[in-house]
């Protein structure tokens, strides 16, 4: 107690780096999701809320910050309970454009002005079911906030052609952060990080697509098609050899999409400060996309068996490389009053396949 | 054992000792300050390989017993000790892949073709008449133009289409249509209402009425079928199937599920040819035409699209004509 009305209360001592480590491993995680996906299978699909849950819990145990793991929460019956309600709407909406296209011409513009309420109820959802420590994180119920940017924001993008896309992306990144908690330590974007830096990532992606494309793709694809004209072969081996060119440029846009959105993540992350502890991000652009690019491969020729290997794997770089400079003490985090937040905006989202990335 | 003990309201933690005593009960002892609760009353986590024990304590606090093994050995499992009991074993998770791959196989072959046929026989008329007139309207809007083909020629036509409903139709309406089409070229298509479609450019191309009477019997294949209401469910379960399998993992395998997806779709279509050609070559035989005659405009349609007759990929929604043809001559 003396020192501390000596000693100015943070600030004072240098923080300490903690780097996260996961523990998981991929022998482990396949049993677990081949056991979960057999039973999956065998209940017609009503075992997954529980296999997500079980997968879940395995890769959020595993993954650890100062001698302590974070778990995941989710109540697999809301889970089930949600994606009915989610089918039953997809139902709705299907039935009704075949019936009555005019209605359901309305439907779709509901659920468009529903995205920002279920992005809202999705990430409140998810973070709600995160703990640390024991201590669960929080996203703030901003649904006017989260409106006027997905709605009103996405309108100039569109009235802009996509000039403004990526302010937009900006914007709502910054939402998602800034109104999420730990306990009651406030998770904030640094206001050094604005939409230039948004623009700079896009900008530099596109030179790079385009250098690649005209310079390897295109004089690959005039190649392929114009020898075949030279000696009038047949027809249809057009088509085969035009196919290699055709996807180089399909895994080049591919690799470009998968750049953009990790360079995005690594910028928010490296801006993000909970309460006074600082986040750190060192991932490499093009480690990221050489294992996200080995996965996929890997995914494709084993027709889906790799995919616990390849989760394990991205999940070990992305964690190993990312650390948070604490500043005093973890344990004097204080929880949040506790709030219960149903499923159903979270498996809405999901089963509309909406982005809930950063 | 060791245990970290942490707090409801805060993060803050500490280092305890752990017992689980021979009377059901839970020890948790802190320096000189010990505290135990029936096992019954406290939620035990189920086991999880690699990490410690979890148990949550009725005020909200949280244990962690380092020493998994130990503690649900002393438990004798715990709740849902099966689950690990599968998850723990190759011979089990080896078992498990064989069962799902056989199961998805099964599925993907028979099931949902299966359910897709009694759910389009089990579905009321009104469904189909709805859904081929909404695509009847759409297909007008985009790809059709009004027929230039004279009344009379229709009008025969029209009589061989209603010989072709009177041998091998199924109790259902049956409408002809005319249309021209540019985009879509010789051509005929079944839609769920009974409705077939035939192009001014597939009449020209035919050399005589046996050839337009062995297409309409084809696509009047489709219809008993109910080919394109089966189509609809077919390609909507299949996704589902593999969202269900691959689901929520990430973008990668996301756009890897979208390959098989495609494939799945263009064999199915091809299996709903087969049978449509069968039926055909019933009328066929019925009214004493040679079978061949359905495989003959196939081909002349592939040579004027300058496709190749021989060859099929993956990727078709027709087998390859000359297969076609062939199998109408084996006949």
């Amino acid at each position: 107690m003396e020192q501390a009305l000596t000693a100015a209360p943070t600030s004072a001592q240098s923080p300490t780096l903690e780097v996260m480590s996961f523990t998981g491993q991929s022998g482990e995680y396949f049993r677990i999701w081949i056991v979960n996906l057999c039973l999956t299978v065998i209940t017609l699909g009503i075992y997954s809320p529980w296999a997500k849950v079980r997968r879940n819990k395995y890769l959020y145990r595993h993954s650890n910050l100062a001698g302590a793991s974070f778990d995941y929460h989710a109540d697999p019956v809301a889970i089930l309970k949600g994606r009915l309600i989610a089918l039953g709407a997809l139902g709705l909406y299907l039935a009704s454009s075949v019936i009555l296209p005019a209605f359901s011409a309305l439907i779709g513009l509901a659920i468009a002005l529903a995205v920002p309420w279920l992005l809202v109820r999705s990430r409140m959802f998810a973070m709600r079911n995160t703990s640390y420590r024991n201590v669960r994180f929080r996203f703030k119920p901003i649904y006017a906030a989260a409106f006027k940017i997905i709605v009103g924001r996405f309108l100039l993008v569109l009235i802009s052609l996509g000039l403004y896309y990526p302010i937009f992306r900006y914007h709502r990144s910054r939402m998602i952060v800034d109104n999420t908690a730990y306990g009651t330590l406030d998770l904030e974007l640094s206001d050094k990080i604005d939409g230039a830096d948004f623009y700079s990532i896009y900008v530099s992606a596109g030179i790079l697509f385009a250098l690649v494309a005209f310079l390897v793709a295109i004089p690959l694809f005039t190649a392929a098609t114009g020898s075949v004209d030279a000696n009038g072969d047949a027809a249809p081996s057009i088509g085969w050899l035009a196919l290699g060119p055709t996807a180089l440029l399909g895994a080049l846009y591919l690799l470009t999409y998968y750049g953009v959105d990790a360079a995005i993540t690594r910028l928010v992350l490296r801006g993000t400060s909970v309460g006074p502890h600082q986040v750190h991000c060192d991932w490499t652009l093009t480690k990221l996309l050489w294992i996200q690019a080995t996965n996929l491969v890997a995914i494709l020729l084993s027709l889906g068996l790799l995919i616990p290997w390849a989760t394990i794997r991205m999940q070990a770089y992305k964690l190993s490389t990312l650390a948070i400079a604490v500043q005093g003490d973890l344990a004097a985090v204080v929880a949040a009053e506790a709030e219960e937040v149903s499923a159903l905006g979270d498996e809405i989202g999901e089963t509309f396949d909406y982005d809930f990335g950063l | 054992m060791r245990g970290l003990l942490y707090e409801s309201n805060s993060a803050a933690r500490c280092d305890v000792e752990v017992a689980v005593l021979p009377a059901g009960n839970l020890q948790v002892r802190a320096g000189r300050d010990v505290q135990s609760w029936l096992l019954a009353d406290l939620s035990v986590e189920p086991r999880l390989a690699g990490v410690p024990a979890v148990v949550v304590l009725p005020d909200g606090r949280r244990l962690e017993v380092v020493d998994a093994d130990a503690f649900y050995g002393a438990l004798g499992g715990g709740r849902m000790r099966w689950m690990h009991a599968l998850e723990a074993h190759w011979g089990l998770a080896l078992l498990c892949t064989a069962v799902s791959i056989g199961l998805v196989v099964w599925f993907v072959m028979y099931g949902i073709p299966l359910a897709a046929r009694v759910a389009a026989q089990l579905m009321p008329d009104e469904v189909h008449d709805l859904i081929g007139r909404e695509g009847m309207d759409a297909m007008d809007r985009y790809l059709f133009e009004s027929s230039q083909l004279p009344a009379e020629r229709q009008a025969q036509l029209l009589g061989v289409f209603a010989d072709v409903v009177s041998v091998i139709g199924s109790d259902h309406d049956y409408d002809l249509q005319f249309r021209r089409s540019e985009a879509f070229g010789p051509n005929a298509v079944a839609l769920p209402a009974g409705i077939v479609v035939l192009t001014d450019e597939l009449v020209a191309l035919a050399e005589d009425d046996a050839e337009i009477a062995a297409v309409l019997a084809h696509e009047v294949g489709h219809v008993v079928h109910r080919h394109a209401m089966r189509r609809l469910i077919q390609t909507s379960v299949s996704a589902g199937l593999i969202v269900a399998i691959t689901g929520d993992v990430g973008s990668a395998t996301n756009f890897a599920a979208g390959i098989p997806a495609v494939l799945l779709n263009a064999s199915y279509s091809r299996d709903f040819e087969r049978e449509a050609d069968e039926t055909a070559y019933r009328y066929l035989e019925i009214r004493g035409i040679d079978p061949a005659e359905l495989g003959q405009l196939l081909m002349r349609i592939d040579a004027e699209a300058g496709r190749n007759p021989g060859r099929a990929s993956l990727l078709d929604s027709h087998p390859a004509s000359r297969d076609r043809l062939d199998a109408a001559r084996q006949r």
